[in-house]
C-alpha cells in the first residue's frame, strides 16, 4: 500500500510539472564573468540598501540600517539610507555605466513582498562606468555618491573611496520581473569598499537587496511611480 | 529587363479584370492577362507549389489592387498565403512595379529598376563585405523624402542580403550613403498592438508569461515566403526590448533576459569563436557586446562587432551554428 502511495505521488508529481515553459535561476556558485554579467545588468532592477557590515580583522559589526546605530547617525539612516537606488547598466567593450537614484519604498530588511515606490527622476545622476577586474575577477565599480559618504561616516576619517567591488557571493539569481516574481524571494549582492588603515585593512560592505520595479506609470516629468518586487 | 516569377502581356488594362470582378464571371476574354496563382498547401511547405485556376484569386485581392491601381496592367499575381497575402509584378506606364497586399490594403509597393544604375556602382559594400553580387535594384513607393533610399539584392559569401542604401544629406557628410545588409526579404511590413494576434502562437505566450506589452512587429517575407517577425515590446517598468521570432514562433534573437554578456570572443562556444575567428571579415573586429539569451522557446548568441567605419551584428543558434548577419557601413 505504501508503495502505491509513493508510485502514485511521484506519477503525480511528474504530471504537475509544466516542463515547457519552466525557468530555473541556477545558483550564483561556478558563475563565469560573462554568466555573472548577465545577471548583474538588468535595466529594471534597482538595488537597494538591505544592511552594512564593517569588518576589521575578525571583528564584525552589522548596521540594521532600520533601527538606531551606533555606528551611522539619524542623517544618515533617515536623509540617506531609505533613498539609495543603484543600476547596473549596458555598455560597451566591457563596460557598463552605473547609476544612482533617489528612490521611496521598501528598503531595509523586512519581508518579501510588493511595495509601492517612486523614483526621483531628477535625482538620477551617472556614478561612472563599472568595468571587469581580472585580478580579483570581480566587477568594479565607480561608488555612488551616497555609499560613499556612508564608508565615509562609518570611517570616522575624511576617507572617501572611489571605487568598490561587487563580491562574487552572493550573485544575483533572477534576469527579469517575472522571474523575481514567480521566486517570490529576495535576491543580494554585496558591495565592498576596502579601507587600509595602518594596522590592515577595513572592509565595508553593503548588502544591496534587488528591488524590481514594474507597474510603471508616469504622471509628471519628475516622478516614476510603480511597484517593487522587494 | 526580365523579372522572376513575371508574364508581360502587353496592351491589356488591369482594369477589365476589376470591372470584371463584380460580374462574378471572370471569362478567358477577361483573362487576356494571365493571373498565375500559385498557393502555400497547408501552409507550411512552400516547395510544394501548385498553378491553380485564376477564379480562385479573391475578389478582395482583386479589389484592393483595383482601387489602389486602376492603371494597371499585366497584373501577375501570386498567392504567399492563399486567401491572405499575395504579391503582385505589375506596370503603370510601361514601368514595372512590385506590390505585396492582403484581403484589406496594400502592403508594400516597390517601383522595379532591375540591373544596377552605372551611377551606383560607386556605391556597392566596400570593407568587410565587398565582392558580393548585386542585383534587384528597387526603391519604395512613395520614394521617401529627405532621406530617400534604395535596395538591391546582394549575394555575399553565399547568402542574400537586403541591401539599403540611405542617402545622407551632402551638407557635411563624410559619406554619400548609408549601406545596410540585411537578410535578403522580398518585403515587410509593419503591424501595431491591435494585431497580436497575427503572431505565431508561442510569441503570444511568450510575451504573456513575461508580461511584456505589444507594441509593433515587422513582418518580414523572404523568398521562400517564410516570415520572419521582430517584435518591438517593452516591460511593466517601461524598457523596450526587440524579439526576432521565425514563423513557427520560435525566439531566434533578443537580448531580454540575456543569460551572460560577452566582451572577448574566447568566452564563446567553440563553434562561435571558430567562425568569428576564420572569417577575413569579422576576424579583426572588436566586440562591442555580445550576449546569449535563453528561454523555453529559443536560445542562441548575438556579437556586434565593430571595425573601421563599420560595424555588424551576427546571430548564432543554440549549438552555435551562423543564423544572420546584419552590417552598417558608410559609403
Amino acid at each position: 500500500m505504501c508503495l502505491v502511495n509513493s508510485f502514485l505521488f511521484v506519477t503525480l508529481s511528474l504530471l504537475s510539472c509544466d516542463t515547457d515553459t519552466k525557468i530555473e535561476p541556477i545558483p550564483g556558485q561556478g558563475l563565469t564573468k560573462a554568466e555573472f554579467l548577465g545577471r548583474m545588468v538588468v535595466q529594471e532592477r534597482y538595488w537597494r540598501i538591505e544592511e552594512i557590515s564593517r569588518q576589521d580583522e575578525d571583528q564584525i559589526a552589522t548596521v540594521n540600517v532600520r533601527e538606531k546605530s551606533t555606528w551611522l547617525n539619524s542623517y544618515y539612516l533617515n536623509e540617506v539610507i531609505p533613498f539609495v537606488a543603484v543600476q547596473f547598466g549596458r555598455g560597451y567593450f566591457g563596460k557598463g555605466t552605473v547609476t544612482e537614484s533617489q528612490m521611496m519604498g521598501a528598503y531595509g530588511n523586512v519581508p518579501f513582498g510588493e511595495f509601492k515606490c517612486t523614483v526621483m527622476l531628477k535625482s538620477t545622476q551617472e556614478s561612472g562606468e563599472w568595468t571587469w577586474d581580472n585580478d580579483r575577477k570581480a566587477m568594479k565599480l565607480p561608488l555612488p555618491k551616497s555609499l560613499q559618504s556612508l564608508a565615509g561616516a562609518l570611517s570616522g576619517t575624511d576617507w572617501r573611496p572611489d571605487s568598490g567591488y561587487v563580491a562574487t557571493e552572493p550573485a544575483p539569481l533572477f534576469r527579469g520581473v517575472e522571474e523575481a516574481r514567480r521566486a517570490a524571494s529576495s535576491e543580494r549582492i554585496r558591495i565592498v569598499a576596502e579601507e587600509q588603515t595602518t594596522d590592515g585593512k577595513i572592509t565595508y560592505a553593503f548588502i544591496m537587496r534587488a528591488a524590481w520595479m514594474t507597474d510603471v506609470e508616469y504622471r509628471d516629468a519628475e516622478h516614476k511611480y510603480g511597484v517593487s518586487l522587494y | 529587363m526580365e523579372y522572376p516569377y513575371i508574364k508581360y502581356i502587353t496592351g491589356t488594362p488591369a482594369i477589365n479584370l476589376f470591372d470584371a470582378m463584380n460580374e462574378r464571371t471572370f471569362t478567358d476574354k477577361l483573362f487576356l492577362l494571365i493571373v498565375s496563382i500559385l498557393f502555400l498547401n497547408g501552409c507550411s511547405n512552400y516547395k510544394d507549389k501548385q498553378v491553380v485556376p485564376p477564379e480562385t484569386l479573391p475578389e478582395a485581392i482583386i479589389k484592393v489592387m483595383s482601387n489602389a491601381y486602376p492603371e494597371a496592367t499585366d497584373a501577375t499575381f501570386q498567392a504567399i498565403e492563399k486567401d491572405k497575402l499575395y504579391e503582385v509584378y505589375y506596370k503603370l506606364n510601361g514601368d514595372p512595379f512590385y506590390a505585396a497586399l492582403n484581403a484589406k490594403k496594400i502592403l508594400s509597393v516597390y517601383r522595379m529598376h532591375g540591373a544596377l544604375p552605372d551611377s551606383m556602382q560607386q556605391s556597392l559594400p566596400a570593407r568587410s563585405v565587398s565582392g558580393g553580387e548585386v542585383d534587384v535594384y528597387k526603391e519604395p513607393v512613395p520614394q521617401l523624402i529627405n532621406p530617400s533610399v534604395f535596395y538591391a539584392r546582394y549575394n555575399w559569401n553565399n547568402r542574400e542580403y537586403l541591401l539599403t542604401w540611405t542617402k545622407y544629406n551632402p551638407a557635411g557628410n563624410l559619406y554619400k550613403y548609408a549601406v545596410q545588409l540585411e537578410p535578403y526579404f522580398k518585403f515587410a511590413y509593419i503591424i501595431g498592438k491591435e494585431d497580436l494576434s497575427a503572431l505565431p502562437a508561442p510569441a503570444v505566450s511568450f510575451l504573456e508569461r513575461e508580461k511584456l506589452r505589444f507594441a509593433t512587429a515587422k513582418v518580414s517575407i523572404n523568398e521562400k515566403n517564410e516570415k520572419e517577425y521582430e517584435v518591438n515590446a517593452y516591460t511593466a517598468s517601461s524598457t523596450s526590448y526587440d524579439f526576432t521570432f521565425n514563423a513557427s514562433g520560435k525566439l531566434i534573437n533578443t537580448v531580454y533576459r540575456a543569460e551572460a554578456f560577452y566582451y572577448n570572443i574566447d568566452e564563446y562556444p567553440e563553434k562561435i569563436q571558430n567562425f568569428v575567428k576564420g572569417s577575413p571579415a569579422f576576424a579583426s573586429m572588436k566586440i562591442l557586446e555580445g550576449y546569449k539569451f535563453s528561454d523555453p522557446i529559443g536560445t542562441g548568441y548575438g556579437i556586434t562587432l565593430q571595425g573601421t567605419s563599420e560595424n555588424c551584428h551576427l546571430v548564432f543558434d543554440q549549438d552555435g551554428n551562423f543564423v544572420s548577419m546584419t552590417y552598417n557601413t558608410g559609403i
